[in-house]
């Protein structure tokens, strides 16, 4: 195995029982796989499809049916290969009695680090995923996106080279997601392997470098996102400031040529609208933006603007 | 026929014609394999301890593989070999059921051509169970195993072949032994293979979990067990409050206590051992309920709750997981103890040592003063009672040597050939006696004519300063000396010719004089009271009589307490169940030859006690003989060095109460030990359950379950004693075979060999348990302690060690 390939599994299948060992579902069927070592890597699929399952296969949590699991070339119930992996479980099962520091003390001490270290890490951490106003109160006062924040601290404790976040973004606010995915970016331009989970195709398909797309336990596609986007027999043309006489021109040119076409106004994506509110009303407090055509009740999205900004 | 001829290779009999090679190879070959025999050698009970956890080890990972098999559809697959399995399990009943049949005679013996038929079904039913088992295991292991199961498995078949080998040894050296032909043929090998072989078997199992355990245990690093604890420690607080719960509740029960417990006048003396006996109680019962709740919901929530995925997705060992948790539960503990412990011994000393002690020893004093001397002495005496009970009272020892029923002096007693029996015995009205001996120099009951060993009794903290006996023993050690200097053997000399020799030496003759002066002036005033009191007691005034002895007593050292726990071997019953039997005691000062005789009656498994005079000890310079003979025709007492001892005042009762807060410290962790492991495979009610199963097993039914193991219970079996109970019959008479009572003696038949095995897993929580002797003023003695700690790690040790390997097969995200 070549030490490019990070993660690779074999025929991986899982077959949950029940308490007589009768099976009850086949989660995943027959995976075979290879991540790379610096790529992001996404794992696509409605829910239930087999993407946790895989990741806790991958961890050693779960053992496989059938087939093997290899994560830097060691089967993965190997204890000692976790000190150079960090995991986000789908949802941030945290200690609930611990603050945000002792919580990430906490696991830190569970890897070799020395306490001037560690002590480091955790202040970074705590600053890099923006909870630093509230890192001494407990875990059980949080809300579900701060709780995610301080899961992903959690899981980058230990400098993993290897990184398995499962739904990263689920419980976020845009802001939010936008941050972690910026973040993911980050991580890998280090040079570390990212493996994620969604089901959230918007997502997924602005940071992921290849994406496997599962649906009830196969494996239905793998590649690179770009071409498993591209549509390759249409064309598109994108300009601002485009006069009616030269539209009919263009018009004329492919009326001529007997090609079939629409013309519209590209709309933009919610997502991308929120942000750039934000990013507007950041830049200049106070002015409110009356836009009928977008937010219905305006006093709705202020609620979740300022939500969003005590975040 | 079996137990006996095992016996004798453990005991290391000289068996003719065998060479002694051969003798020794059978001897380990018994001590190995029989769970019963072990070793006396220092090293005995580890290898017991071994032994069953080899056996515990066989079983657990059979059944583990297994029900693995049966899971994974691999075992259970072929009809032909389940219906003769089924076959062979069903026969195997009806066999023990014809077995009970004839023994109740209800059924004649049938033989076959000289085998019973019983031995030939067995067999037959027995092979078809076993060949389903194997073709069972070979499948499941040959599917999913990995390739060190597949070597044990080779292995477990080579060490069963072994074990008939032993067996096969063992037959032809009692045959030689005998000189008689091998007896038994066939099926008496397979008996004393099927009792050998096992252990043999798991062996090999324990090796193989041995050595997973040990490339485990290498990973362990402290700063990930400080961690898991760390975090077990702040849950116990911040989750489930459990500190303040339970200080709340010792606080405010011993507010209550405080309040029932008021000294009644009349029961002073008892005071002490109730505050104690109530607050280690208390510690106890707190502590070991706190534990009960905690350490088994500890993990199920944890994997519940799913907060074990980002631990366990860490480098974290799943041994750590159980060990931080362990070490997170007992740092609790500790601070628990600590404080119960402060506060307890706080209130001890003001409750007892300056609210009841000193304020009775100042009523006494003022008594005195106003010349109320009745009341002075009683109060005095409540005083002197609590400050016993206050103390931690140390045993001293002898050296033991028997004679036997000839006369002669023998290193061991009689050997009645009772398994399991580490004493000796002395045979009724013989000769026969069993002698201790104590005193600075005496011999070495190993080497008797080379070594010499001290068993000296420290006199002075037995003969009370300034009373008659301690006079006593200076005047009669000076006049030693004296003699001595005056080259004369005060120990063979006359009393004539030692008094000769003080006369005529002139060194200590002063201060004799002053002593025997002393000691004419305390020993009239004493016998004042002591005629007084005979009088009163003629005037039929016992109560006077009562106080004027007592007031005699004050000018004497207190008797000095000699306790006795012997067993007794009956070869005849007696007429009652419990009837004693008698022994004669005698203590000697070898110096002086004061004498004190009696007769005593020896009730088994209770601590016998005498008071012996403490005039006995004056001038003994640390030395007594004491001989116990059995006086009861036919009957024998069996005794052990440490069976008999004196017991001194000396040592301090709080760092004895310490050590009673240790021992419960010590319980208190092999119950965490269990709720841990029960928490690794169970939901945290179930977890719960098993965990108060087990405390409560191990407190109050360890004695009776232990019965089990050891001998036939009398009444039989659990199904068995339930018809009798029923019944409301005698537990000696034979029951009429009744159907009912066929099948329960079947039952039992074939449930004992399992309940015997279960057993040994019940921690023994009553042999941890010191708090009574701390209640009762005895010390706590540094073997005591020691053994303790020994018990309670060999108990943590296996439980810890298999909740790891249950964490480690079960997957903890499913
Ligand atoms: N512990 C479990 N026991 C039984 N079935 C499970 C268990 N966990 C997941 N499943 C089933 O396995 C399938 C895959 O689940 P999962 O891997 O969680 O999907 P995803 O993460 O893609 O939403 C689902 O049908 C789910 O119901
Ligand atoms: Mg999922």
């Amino acid at each position: 195995m070549s030490s490019d390939v990070i993660i690779e599994t074999r025929n991986l299948t899982k077959v949950y029982r029940d308490f007589w060992g009768r099976p009850k579902v086949q989660a995943l069927k027959a995976l075979d796989l290879k991540v790379h070592r610096g790529e992001i890597f996404g794992l696509l699929g409605p829910n239930g499809s087999g993407k946790t399952t895989t990741i806790k296969l991958l961890l050693g949590l779960l053992f496989p049916t059938e087939g093997d699991a290899f994560i830097f070339g060691e089967p993965t119930f190997n204890v000692a290969k976790n000190e150079r992996i960090g995991y986000l479980p789908e949802e941030s099962y945290l200690y609930k009695f611990l603050n945000a520091e002792e919580t990430l003390h906490f696991y830190g001490r569970l890897f070799k680090i020395s306490k001037a270290e560690r002590t480091k890490r955790v202040g970074r951490l705590i600053e890099m995923v923006g909870i630093s106003h509230a890192k001494h109160r407990q875990l059980r006062e949080y809300s579900k996106g701060m709780q995610r924040r301080i899961g992903l601290a959690q899981a980058l404790i230990n400098n993993p080279e290897l990184i398995l976040l499962d739904e990263p973004t689920s419980g976020l606010d845009p802001i939010g997601t936008a941050e972690i995915k910026e973040l993911i970016k980050d991580l890998r331009d280090q040079g570390k392997t990212i493996v994620l989970s969604g089901h959230l195709l918007a997502d997924m398909q602005d940071i992921c470098d290849r994406i496997a797309i599962l649906h009830r336990g196969e494996l239905r596609e793998l590649g690179k996102v770009s071409d498993l986007l591209t549509v390759q027999d249409v064309t598109q043309i994108k300009t601002t400031d485009l006069s009616e006489s030269v539209l009919s021109e263009v018009r004329h040119v492919l009326d001529r040529n007997g090609v079939k076409y629409e013309v519209d106004h590209p709309t933009t994506t919610l997502e991308e609208l929120f942000l750039r509110i934000v990013r507007e009303s950041d830049q200049h407090p106070g002015r409110r933006r009356v836009a009928a055509d977008i937010a219905s009740k305006p006093s709705v999205a202020d609620d979740e603007l300022a939500s969003a900004r005590s975040k | 026929m079996l137990a006996p001829s095992l016996f004798l290779f453990a005991q290391g009999a000289q068996p003719p014609g065998v060479s002694d090679a051969m003798k020794k190879l059978a001897g380990w070959l018994v001590v190995l394999g029989d769970p019963n025999q072990t070793s006396e050698l220092w090293f005995g009970s580890t290898l017991t301890w071994i032994k069953v956890l080899a056996l515990l080890s066989l079983v657990g990972w059979l059944g583990a593989r297994f029900a693995q098999g049966i899971k994974d559809r691999t075992a259970l697959s072929n009809k032909f070999l389940d219906i003769a399995a089924s076959v062979g399990l069903i026969g195997l009943f009806g066999t023990s059921l014809l077995n009970v049949l004839q023994s109740t005679k209800r059924v004649n013996n049938i033989d076959i051509s000289g085998v019973p038929l019983t031995a030939i079904l067995g067999l037959v039913f027995g092979v078809m169970v076993f060949v389903w088992v194997e073709f069972g295991l070979w499948k499941a292991i040959g599917g999913t195993g990995r390739k060190s199961d597949r070597w044990v498995l080779a292995g477990i078949h080579l060490a069963a072949i072994f074990g008939v080998g032993a067996a096969w040894i063992l037959q032809g050296v009692t045959a030689s032994m005998l000189g008689t032909e091998r007896q038994g043929g066939l099926p008496f090998l397979l008996l004393i293979g099927a009792r050998l072989a096992p252990t043999f078997m798991g062996f090999v199992v324990l090796f193989q979990l041995t050595m997973l355990f040990l490339s485990e245990f290498v990973a362990v690093r402290p700063r990930r067990l400080y961690a898991i604890a760390w975090q077990t420690w702040v849950e116990s607080f911040r989750r489930m409050q459990a500190f303040w719960v339970v200080m709340i509740i010792f606080v405010v029960v011993l507010a209550f206590t405080h309040w029932f417990l008021r000294p009644s006048d009349d029961r002073v003396a008892e005071i002490g051992r109730q505050y104690v006996g109530t607050l280690s109680t208390l510690c106890w019962i707190l502590l070991i309920s706190m534990i009960t709740i905690l350490t088994p919901i500890s993990l199920p929530n944890d994997i519940r709750g799913m907060t074990i995925y980002s631990v366990v997705s860490k480098p974290v060992r799943r041994l750590e997981l159980i060990w931080g948790r362990l070490l997170g539960f007992m740092a609790l503990s500790t601070l628990i103890v600590v404080i119960f412990g402060g506060i307890s011994l706080t209130y001890l000393w003001r409750n007892v040592y300056l609210g009841a002690i000193v304020q009775t020893e100042e009523a006494a004093k003022k008594a005195r003063d106003q010349n109320r001397l009745p009341a002075a002495k009683q109060l005095s005496d409540q005083a002197s009672q609590l400050r016993t009970r206050m103390s931690a009272r140390v045993p001293v020892k002898g050296s033991l040597t028997f004679l036997d029923s000839r006369g002669t002096p023998q290193f061991k007693g009689i050997d009645v050939g009772q398994e399991l029996e580490y004493r000796s015995f002395v045979e009724g009205a013989t000769p026969s006696a069993a002698i201790w001996l104590f005193g600075d120099s005496i011999p070495d009951p190993y080497e008797p004519t080379k070594k010499r060993i001290s068993r000296k009794i420290p006199v002075e903290d037995f003969l009370k300063a300034n009373t008659i006996e301690s006079i006593q023993d200076q005047i009669v050690n000076l006049k030693f000396a004296d003699a001595r200097a005056a080259g004369v053997d005060p120990t063979k000399a006359s009393g004539k010719e030692i008094d000769k020799a003080v006369n005529n030496a002139s060194k200590n003759k002063q201060e004799i004089d002053r002593l025997t002066k002393e000691y004419e002036n305390l020993n009239k005033q004493a016998v004042v009271f002591e005629e007084q009191a005979t009088k009163l007691d003629a005037d039929q005034k016992p109560a006077e009589a009562l106080r004027a002895r007592r007031d005699a007593a004050k000018f004497h050292s207190p008797r000095v307490p000699l306790e006795m726990t012997f067993t007794v071997y009956r070869t005849t019953k007696g007429r009652v169940v419990g009837e004693p039997v008698f022994a004669e005691l005698e203590v000697t000062n070898p110096f002086t030859g004061e004498k004190y005789n009696n007769i005593i009656p020896i009730r088994e498994y209770y601590t016998n006690k005498e008071l012996i005079p403490a005039k006995l000890l004056a001038g003994s310079n640390g030395a007594l003989r004491i001989v116990v003979r059995c006086i009861s025709p036919t009957q024998y007492l069996g005794m052990a060095e440490s069976d008999l001892y004196l017991l001194s005042s000396s040592g301090n009762f709080g760092w004895n109460f310490v050590k009673g807060l240790l021992c419960i410290w010590l319980q208190a962790m092999v119950l965490t030990a269990i709720g841990v492991f029960a928490g690794t495979f169970l939901s945290w009610p179930v977890a719960l359950l098993t965990t108060l199963a087990f405390g409560v097993a191990g407190v109050a039914a360890f004695g009776f379950l232990q019965q089990f193991a050891v001998t036939n219970m009398a009444g039989g079996g659990p199904f068995e004693s339930l018809i009798r109970l029923i019944a409301h019959d005698n537990l000696m008479n034979e029951l009429t075979p009744t159907l009912s009572v066929v099948a329960a003696k079947t039952l039992d038949s074939l449930i004992m060999p399992v309940m015997t095995r279960l057993v040994y897993i019940v921690p023994n929580f009553s042999a941890l348990d010191v708090s009574n002797t701390v209640a009762l003023g005895y010390a706590v003695t540094t073997p005591i302690l020691l053994g303790n700690i020994g018990l309670a790690f060999a108990y943590v040790l296996p439980f810890t060690v298999t909740g790891f390997f249950i964490l480690k097969s079960r997957e903890v995200a499913a």
